[in-house]
């Protein structure tokens, strides 16, 4: 019998799920926002544009009610690295991401109901979680609302920083999300952790 | 009747076109003769004459907009005379600063206003726009005809409905697109934003502009940067903008139409630019109109495209490089045992 955790609680899950329609909704919406191709399928410039505000401001809302329930319930300690040691800490766990993973080694920091995230991924989602998103919902609301964005700036449009700070921004996050599905497969077996984040167990 | 549609479809021409002073530009376009500078300095000081009547610092009234006929609000039948009169009055006047930067100002005001303060001239109209604008007849007219305001056969409709003849500027002297944009806007919305002008055209009721325009984000941050004309006129090669206005059903839908690096745009609002740089130093697309606005879809950074697909190609690669190490000592381990 494997050992379980219950890791997940009801509203992280039910936060990430939406979370990931969201994203994956602005993800398609917001390449051809940017690259303007001919009709990808039915989704055309006219509706990509209707996608992307209606999917960014529901973003912007789950965002909202995550950083709210994460303080809530205590949810936001999982985020936050252990300072003092973390350089060898992130050390042992990078060497097992690059090394030690190949041979079946055991991870050097195991998932517990105490700490549900490996120190890396703690420094990681934070920056995420607490930089990254708070600078794409910022600067997509402004999109949005333009006139919140500065007249000009430097002799230009004022939305030039902010529409390339979003699109850098957006991408990294996008190239986050490819990984972060990726390394969900390096649980005790592919699929685990794609189960965890279902039913909120977690299987070693 | 006929006279005035020629008249409509000259002066419209001039405006929308942003088209040369008849005078400066000389026969090439009209068939006049280069005016020198003593006959264009003995033309300024006789219209002079007339301007010091024919102004008004204190009400600079168009000379050609209508004047709305609504209700009297309990004024008398000797108030509304009153106010008849001065209407009359107002539609003799012209704004002197307005007229002295227009295309026209080295035009004699006898050139289309004939001898003045005789009979004829307070019965007969102006000289049409034609009479000058000739060659440019043969495609205004039948654009006009095919345009929401040739097919509604609109009585009072003119040239000067759209275009004050008093007032008309070479779109590239007006300098920023923003105000080519907010003078040649001004021509549609002083009726389709107006009740008392609209209802003077036609007895229909005036559509609700923001209403109509719901379907399009920030509709009066569009009305800033781009014309009605860019979406509301089929594309057409030349710098001439066609006078086919077209009704809603007809008019350009498609935002990728305008957001894209090869936006239609390029050959309407900003095709004063077409000649400069398509990318910049930095990267950017289309980076003229980056003065102006930053246009999703038209002004993107190219070198950044690029740093983003070689990412994309790291990033992919490294996780299926990754995978596949993973896979393959999976195997191994499976074989050891």
């Amino acid at each position: 019998m494997a050992h379980r955790t219950f890791l997940f609680a009801g509203w992280i899950r039910l936060w990430h799920w939406c979370n990931l329609l969201f994203f994956l909704g602005l993800t398609l919406s917001g390449l051809i926002l940017h690259f303007s191709p001919p009709k990808v399928g039915i989704l055309d410039y006219n509706l990509a544009q209707r996608i992307h505000n209606i999917f960014g401001v529901a973003l912007a809302v789950s965002y909202l009610f995550f950083v709210v329930a994460n303080f809530a319930t205590g949810n936001w300690k999982q985020f936050v690295p252990r300072f003092s040691g973390f350089l060898g800490q992130a050390i042992r766990q990078t060497r097992y991401y690059l090394f030690d993973i190949f041979f079946g080694r055991p991870a050097p920091f195991p998932t517990t109901a105490e700490d549900h995230f490996n120190p890396l991924q703690k420094l990681i989602y934070l920056i995420v979680m607490y930089v990254m998103m708070p600078v794409l919902i910022i600067t997509g609301l402004m999109y949005l609302w333009p006139e919140m964005a500065p007249d000009r700036l430097f002799g230009l449009d004022g939305l030039l920083p902010v529409a390339m700070l979003h699109y850098i921004v957006a991408y990294l996050l996008i190239l986050f999300m490819c990984a972060h599905v990726y390394l969900c497969t390096c649980g005790s077996s592919i699929t685990a952790h794609f189960k965890a984040m279902i039913t909120g167990w977690h299987e070693e | 009747m006929k006279h005035a549609l020629l008249a409509v479809l000259a002066v419209a021409f001039l405006a929308l076109w942003g088209a040369p002073s008849p005078v400066h530009a000389a026969g090439n376009d009209l068939g006049m003769e280069d005016a020198d500078q003593e006959s264009t300095q003995k033309i300024r000081q006789a219209n002079a004459e007339c301007l010091s009547c024919h102004t008004s610092t204190d009400n600079p009234q168009p000379v050609a907009a209508p004047r709305a006929s609504g209700p009297s609000g309990g004024k008398t039948a000797e108030d509304d005379a009153k106010d008849e009169r001065k209407a009359r009055r107002m539609q003799l006047v012209i704004d002197g600063g307005h007229y002295s930067g227009s295309v026209h100002a080295d035009m004699s005001c006898k050139d289309c206003h004939g001898e003045p303060h005789t009979a004829q001239s307070k019965s007969s109209p102006p000289t049409a726009c034609p009479s000058c604008h000739r060659p440019q007849r043969g495609t205004i007219v039948p654009e006009v005809a095919r345009s929401v305001h040739g097919k509604d056969k609109l009585p009072a409709f003119t040239c000067y409905s759209c275009h004050d003849p008093h007032n008309v500027r070479k779109a590239r002297s007006l300098g920023a697109e923003r105000n080519i944009a907010a003078r040649d806007n001004m021509m549609c919305r002083s009726c389709h934003d107006d009740d008392a002008r609209y209802a003077l055209m036609t007895d229909k009721p005036r559509p609700d502009l923001l209403k109509a325009h719901r379907w399009q984000p920030n509709p009066e941050m569009h009305w800033a940067a781009v014309r009605c004309i860019d979406c509301h006129t089929p594309e057409k090669t030349g710098a001439q903008p066609s006078h086919e206005i077209l009704p809603k059903d007809k008019a350009a839908r498609l935002c990728v139409d305008c957001h894209s690096t090869n936006a239609s745009l390029l050959t309407r609002l900003y095709r004063h630019e077409i000649g400069e740089q398509r990318v910049n130093a930095a990267g950017f697309i289309n980076a003229y109109i980056l003065t102006q606005a930053y246009v999703v879809g038209v002004t993107r950074n190219q070198y950044l495209d690029w740093a983003s697909l070689i990412l994309l190609v790291v990033v992919i690669g490294g996780l299926a490089g990754h995978g596949l190490l993973r896979y393959v000592g999976h195997l191994a381990r499976k074989g050891r045992k």
